[in-house]
């Protein structure tokens, strides 16, 4: 790896938690792109090519499933790591992430130390 | 011969034989003797002769002329030819003389004799050269001394320088000595000939004897036998004689008789070797011209019987026993001949058939009365089989012995006629015992007074059913005896049907239905009670009234429009329609319609049911809107539900997340990101964290329960370790029961992996663990059991806790309930913690059950069946993602 960061996208409409998943992991070594909502993180994600995408399931405009199905739609996303924020966790909203094409996903409310070892687990370090 | 006893004299063959053998070999013997005998005197005469010639020859220089001449006086010269004639020197000879040529005795040893004459014929044969041998007694010359035995040689003297000789020498000796050594060489050898004659005998006897008794024994057999023979040869003769005779008197005979006999070959049937002349007569066909003609036989039966006839013989030759057979022949004129073929098949000596020996009746006219007799038999059964009932003849006697009884008996009683006319079974056994008597007497009167009887009595069936029938008859003289015939009828069915009707009609009388029937006409022709009440009238004012009369004023054409269509042949069932009692008012009617038809299917009326349905029309009313409320009820409750199904959902996730952000802070600040806490705000924050816990806890078994209302439960199935799980929960638990001074103890079993959701489990120990805390005083104890049990992983949490109601058991899982006991106490809690966990282990398949008594402590016990396949596919999908 370079010296670079690594870069990941936290989209989330609450903004509480947004900082909360920033803060952290910015605590924890890396580089954050917020989005607030859909449409924002989609532009973020082909704007900044991030390293990971942690996406919440229920946003504005565009949902996080949308977000996950465009991104796997644009040759410089296709793989980008996603990770599903999700409060929903029936079997359902399960598959439909998986269809979509999520990496992963962690239920709220999730701890913010677990959410940095997933993240970690994804990026491989 | 010893050997033999008394009673039976030795045969004389016997004897014979050994006289004979006897006599032969004494012969033998003596001849044998004999010519030993002679052969030793032949050698000693021969000995003597020898001693005899040389001496002549020594002595031709010795002697004087003087010697032969003149008798010897002188003394000296006699002692000189003693001297010269000394035993020693001459052999030990007994005597020597000499002679002269005349006969004189010149010399002799013992002098006694010189100067005698002895004349002898053979002088002049010694004188010629020859020597000659004699035997005889001493006593021959002069008569003195013993009368023995001698032998004597006589030769010819030559002087020395004489050519012929001049006189005769002579020795003589005793014969004793050689007879003795002859009779030393005999004796043994006869005395051996004798023993072993006797040996023989002995030996051979028995031997004989028995050899001759068999050969006596067979003599007198062949004897016999040959006079039997004799004797049987004579009869045979005379029999033959009068075979002959008699074969010509019956060969006649048999030509005469009115049928055809024959005889055939066994491997040629068919009367092969000889049919009597009769043939011509009955087929046309002569008897030399059927012997002529191969296979006649089988060319002129008739082709239906031929394959039977064909059977019939095989069958009949291979048992070696007469056997008789029917079948057709087919004359020369085509005519169609029935025979009877009596067969009687002829076996050698080894049993095998030889020959069939026959004869043929002509039996045409007989099967043409048979079958006459036949058919008039079958029109009689026929008539009778076509009168519906037995029809029979019977003696008047305790059994109803049988004479005649129709088959259709079989029908009614189970048993064949046949059993009743040979008397197998008596007639009097099937009747009903009840009933015997009463028949009997019956009978009887009819008969006295000689009329036709009618009874009615029960006969029993082989089936065990019981028969009604009727019986009519009248005696009849038959044979000069009464006799009774008669017909049985059985009405069985009858009386059932009459029974039925009965039955019908009480049903009909009693029921609170409406029932009445029509004629074709369209009146009323039954009522009853039921119509009463149901329409008013009394019977007596309906009967025979036209059906409209219950039909309202506005409505009388429709009660025959409804009567035309059942006359025509339809049944309405259900019809409703408004009908006018006697009082006027209107009832609500249910109609039921059926034609009612004779026994040829016309339709003679109609029947009608009804029932009056003016309340159940009021019943439906209410309920019709009943059922109208619980419908719009039910789609309020269900909107509701649909409702409250939002609601839990989005409660459950605008819950989550200002809890996901509580937490989330929380933990930055617990964990020291926004600088350091003193113990107060870091107390303060434990419990804003423990409630944040508490209300996450409460979401999520509300989220839990609304997905299992939802059906939509789902478990993350894996490979669990039940023990590891409780392990985890109990220490989980620990420190709130040393709070609250409770032993809280884990023993666990030996135990497989089971197939189930780890996440749902240990919620469901936690829960079950924290109960029994809760529950139990301080100073009590928790106790947890995990093992395997018969393919079941079994939890079990013993609490010694304030117990259960028993009242109250059986809503303990219900959600939200909550025991008095924990209400009174103010036992915090939801009253969903049992619900949630009888639903986790529902999902695994699983039972949860309590025992709980009050004061002591509860048990609950888990028992999850151990899966030994793996996790379904679907299963492990959820899990990867």
């Amino acid at each position: 790896m370079n010296d670079r960061r690594p870069l990941v996208l936290v989209a989330d409409d609450d903004p509480d938690i947004r900082s909360l998943v920033t803060l952290r992991l910015e605590k924890s070594g890396y580089e954050v792109v917020a989005a607030g909502d859909g449409e924002q993180a989609l532009a973020a994600a082909l704007e900044r090519a991030p390293d990971l995408a942690l996406l919440d399931v229920m946003m504005p405009k565009l949902d996080g499933y949308e977000v996950t199905e465009r991104l796997r739609q644009e040759e410089a996303t296709r793989h980008l790591p996603v990770i599903l924020l999700t409060a929903r966790v029936q079997e359902t909203d399960i598959a439909r992430g998986v269809e979509a094409g999520a990496d992963d996903y962690v239920k709220k409310p999730f701890s913010t130390s677990e959410l940095r070892d997933r993240v970690q687990a994804v990026l491989g370090r | 011969m010893t050997r033999q006893t008394g009673s039976t004299r030795p045969p004389r063959l016997v004897l014979r034989f050994a006289i004979y053998s006897a006599l032969a070999l004494a012969i033998a013997g003596f001849g044998m003797l004999w010519f030993i005998r002679h052969e030793a005197q032949l050698q000693a005469e021969h000995e003597l002769t020898a001693d005899a010639t040389r001496a002549a020859a020594g002595l031709a220089a010795e002697l004087r002329k003087s010697d032969l001449e003149e008798p010897v006086r002188d003394p000296g010269r006699l002692a000189a030819l003693d001297d010269l004639f000394r035993p020693e020197i001459m052999n030990n000879v007994a005597r020597v003389k000499i002679w002269r040529p005349d006969g004189v005795v010149t010399y002799s040893t013992d002098h006694t004799l010189i100067g005698k004459r002895i004349v002898s014929d053979e002088f002049a044969e010694v004188m010629a050269g020859k020597t000659i041998r004699e035997v005889g007694h001493l006593n021959d010359e002069g008569g003195q001394g013993e009368n023995i035995k001698v032998i004597s040689a006589y030769v010819p003297l030559r002087l020395k320088g004489e050519t012929h000789p001049t006189g005769l020498l002579e020795f003589y000796n005793d014969y004793a000595p050689v007879a003795a050594q002859a009779q030393a060489t005999v004796k043994p050898i006869a005395i051996a000939l004798a023993l072993a004659l006797v040996l023989l005998f002995a030996s051979l006897f028995p031997i004989l004897n028995q050899v001759t008794k068999a050969l006596e024994h067979r003599t007198r057999s062949l004897q016999r036998q040959a006079e039997e023979l004799e004797r049987t040869l004579g009869e045979r003769r005379q029999a033959v004689a009068s075979l002959r005779d008699a074969e010509t008197r019956y060969r006649a005979l048999v030509e005469q008789l009115p049928l055809v006999t024959y005889v055939s070959d066994i491997d040629k049937p068919g009367f092969s070797t000889y049919v009597s002349p009769q043939i011509e007569g009955l087929l046309g066909y002569a008897p030399d011209e059927w012997l002529a003609t191969s296979n006649m036989f089988w060319r002129v039966v008739h082709p239906d019987d031929a394959e039977r006839v064909r059977v019939e013989h095989r069958n009949g030759y291979a048992s070696g026993k007469p056997f008789s057979s029917q079948y057709r022949l087919i004359a020369r004129d085509q005519r169609v001949v029935w025979v009877q073929d009596e067969v009687i098949v002829i076996v050698d000596a080894e049993g095998t058939p030889t020959q069939a020996q026959g004869f043929l009746l002509d039996i045409t006219h007989r099967k043409a009365a048979e079958n006459a007799l036949g058919e008039s038999e079958e029109r009689f059964r026929t008539l009778v089989g076509n009168v519906p009932g037995v029809i029979f003849r019977c003696e008047i006697d305790a059994e109803w012995t049988m004479e005649y009884l129709s088959d259709e008996i079989e029908d009614l009683v189970g048993y064949p006629a046949r059993d009743f006319i040979k008397r197998q079974r008596s007639y009097a056994q099937v009747v009903h015992p009840d009933d015997r008597q009463r028949l009997a007497d019956e009978v009887e009167a009819a008969v006295a007074e000689d009329r036709p009887y009618t009874t009615q009595y029960r006969v029993i069936h082989s089936d065990g059913s019981l028969r009604h029938v009727v019986e009519r008859g009248k005696a009849v003289l038959s044979g000069g005896r009464h006799k009774l015939d008669g017909a049985i009828f059985d009405v069985t069915e009858h009386r059932l049907a009459e029974t039925e009707r009965l039955k019908l009609a009480a049903i009909v009388e009693s029921t609170d239905d409406a029932i009445m029937a029509a004629g074709v006409d369209g009146r009323l022709t039954s009522w009853n009670p039921g119509a009463e009440r149901v329409f008013g009238y009394a019977a007596d004012e309906v009967i025979g009234k036209p059906i409209s009369i219950l039909a309202p004023v506005d409505k009388q054409k429709e009660p025959f429009e409804l009567f035309n269509r059942i006359i025509e042949g339809t049944p309405i069932a259900h019809h409703e329609t408004v009908r006018e009692r006697k009082d006027g008012s209107l009832i609500n009617i249910s109609f039921t319609f059926s034609p009612i038809r004779d026994t040829t299917g016309a339709v003679i009326g109609a029947s009608a049911i009804a029932y009056d349905i003016t309340e159940r029309k009021h019943a439906e009313a209410d309920r019709e809107r009943l059922l109208h409320e619980l419908e719009s009820q039910n789609e309020r409750l269900r909107e509701l539900d649909r409702l409250k199904d939002e609601f839990v959902a989005l409660v459950s996730h605008e819950l989550r997340t200002p809890l996901t952000s509580i937490r989330g802070y929380l933990e930055l600040v617990l964990d020291g990101e926004a600088g350091d806490l003193n113990d107060e705000q870091r107390q303060f924050l434990g419990v804003v964290e423990r409630n944040a816990h508490r209300l996450l806890a409460l979401v999520g078994d509300l989220l839990f329960l609304a997905q299992m209302e939802a059906g939509k439960l789902s478990l993350e199935v894996g490979a669990v370790d039940l023990s590891a799980i409780a392990a985890e929960s109990v220490e989980t638990a620990r420190p709130l029961a040393e709070e609250k001074d409770v032993t809280l103890t884990l023993a666990t079993g030996p135990l497989a992996l089971i197939a189930g959701d780890r996440a749902r489990i240990a919620q469901l120990l936690d829960n079950l663990i924290s109960n029994g805390i809760k529950f139990t005083p301080s100073g009590g104890r928790v106790d947890v059991r995990v093992r395997g049990q018969r393919g079941n992983a079994v939890i079990e949490v013993r609490d010694t806790g304030m117990g259960i109601p028993a009242e109250e058991q059986q809503h303990l899982f219900e959600r939200f309930f909550r025991t008095s006991r924990a209400t009174e106490q103010a036992i915090p809690g939801t009253g969903l913690g049992l619900a949630i966990s009888k639903a986790i282990v529902h999902g695994h398949g699983g039972r949860i059950t309590l025992t709980s008594e009050e004061g002591a402590g509860t048990t609950f016990r888990i028992s999850i069946p151990v899966r030994q396949t793996q996790p379904e596919p679907v299963a492990s999908e959820e899990v990867a993602s």
